[in-house]
């Protein structure tokens, strides 16, 4: 069956129409390409942008900071647990003494924390510290400095000294909640 | 100070550490961008403002939102711009009003362009762009205005890259007829046989 001479300039018409109107379309698109051009916001990052980027810095610090608290926490209580129950051999008819038990020497803690034992949970909820919290872990209480507060997102009073707090710790001891005592 | 030239993924790390120079360099490298794509999508200069930073501040927040396996950084930016847009107009029961200062743009904001009828085609393909469903919009402002390519495209939508492609090929056809100019005394066009339409797209 061949193709009349009509269908082909029908066919080629229609194909004209739909280039031209694609044609167009470009031609659209880049002048609204070229209007956004002239879109310019500001060069630099916004304040609230650099305080978030701040805020991250002094966090990890922070927990930073407590994952040391807990590793030196966590030596003293191995060095307990292996050196106190530890007695000396009866001398000279005198009682078994006690011998005092013995702190091995722990990493220095940091400057944020000014106190880190390990305790038992008080009642109350944990704050999240950007992650869900551990099903299981173990809480070390902690001394912070007004200084840190202030990265945690709380305004302290001038001079109200270091306020107590716990922070739950996940299995690889990594801070995952906190909460304050007072 | 970052090098200018640093990847994205290294500036993302040092970002999220907190290192503002770091912020600053991926800010002006991708911001601009972010930008105009959600005052594309909106028709909104002040929600293309907002939204512009509330994706450099997921960007910080997130701890492990980005995957490098998935695509550039730029991608992944773009999603997160669309997704916070559908959650805000979801959030304000509107959809991409078009805004009164867009529709009345400035004599020669048009690419410089003082022609009234150039100024009236750029209102008119806003106005349909703006009219898209949304899935169709965003791929039309990346696509088009944007020029990304297809996959960075895909990881914005979080879709195949067939997938972009069809729904692009699909939006050109919408926007195409919606800027036809208005023919009373003439007979409609037949429409374009699906060849026609493919071999664009393939293109």
């Amino acid at each position: 069956m061949s193709r009349r001479p009509d269908d082909d300039q029908a066919a080629w018409a229609v194909l004209r129409q739909e280039r031209e109107r694609q044609d167009r379309l470009d031609s659209a698109l880049a002048d609204l390409r070229a209007e956004a051009e002239h879109w310019t916001p500001s060069a630099r990052p916004p304040e609230r942008l650099l305080a978030a980027c701040r805020q991250r810095r002094n966090l990890r610090t922070w927990r930073h900071g407590a994952w040391w608290a807990a590793a030196a926490a966590a030596a003293s209580l191995a060095a307990l647990a292996w050196l106190g129950p530890r007695v000396l051999p009866p001398t000279h008819g005198v009682a078994a003494t006690v011998v005092p038990a013995v702190k091995a020497p722990a990493a220095p803690a940091p400057a944020q924390v000014m106190e880190a034992t390990l305790s038992q949970p008080s009642s109350g909820m944990f704050l999240p510290l950007g992650g869900p919290l551990p099903a299981d872990g173990f809480v070390v209480r902690v001394n912070l400095p007004e200084s840190d507060l202030a990265s945690l997102g709380i305004a302290a009073a001038p001079g109200a000294g270091p306020v107590p707090a716990e922070v739950l710790m996940d299995q690889d001891g990594v801070p995952r909640g906190i909460r304050f005592l007072q | 100070m970052p090098d200018p030239g640093q990847p994205d993924q290294e500036l993302l790390r040092r970002a999220r550490a907190g290192d503002e120079e770091a912020l600053g360099v991926l800010y002006q490298r991708h911001y601009a961008a972010i930008y105009r794509f959600a005052r594309h999508m909106s028709g909104d200069a002040a929600l293309a403002e907002e939204a512009a930073q509330e994706v450099f501040l997921a960007l910080l927040r997130r701890r492990d939102g980005y995957d490098p396996e998935r695509g550039a950084v730029a991608g992944y930016l773009f999603g997160i711009a669309r997704h916070w847009l559908s959650r805000r107009w979801r959030q304000d029961a509107r959809w991409a009003p078009l805004n009164e200062e867009v529709a009345a743009a400035p004599p020669g904001a048009v690419g410089g362009a003082e022609d009234p009828e150039r100024r009236e085609t750029v209102a008119a393909v806003r106005r349909a762009i703006a009219a898209l469903p949304e899935h169709y919009r965003a791929v039309v402002v990346l696509c088009e205005i944007e020029e990304r390519s297809y996959e960075e495209v895909a990881q914005a939508m979080g879709c195949p890259v067939g997938t972009v492609r069809s729904r692009l090929h699909r939006a050109r056809a919408l926007l195409a007829r919606k800027l036809e100019p208005a023919r009373p005394s003439q007979p409609a066009a037949p429409a374009a046989p699906a060849s026609v339409l493919t071999a664009r797209c393939e293109a």
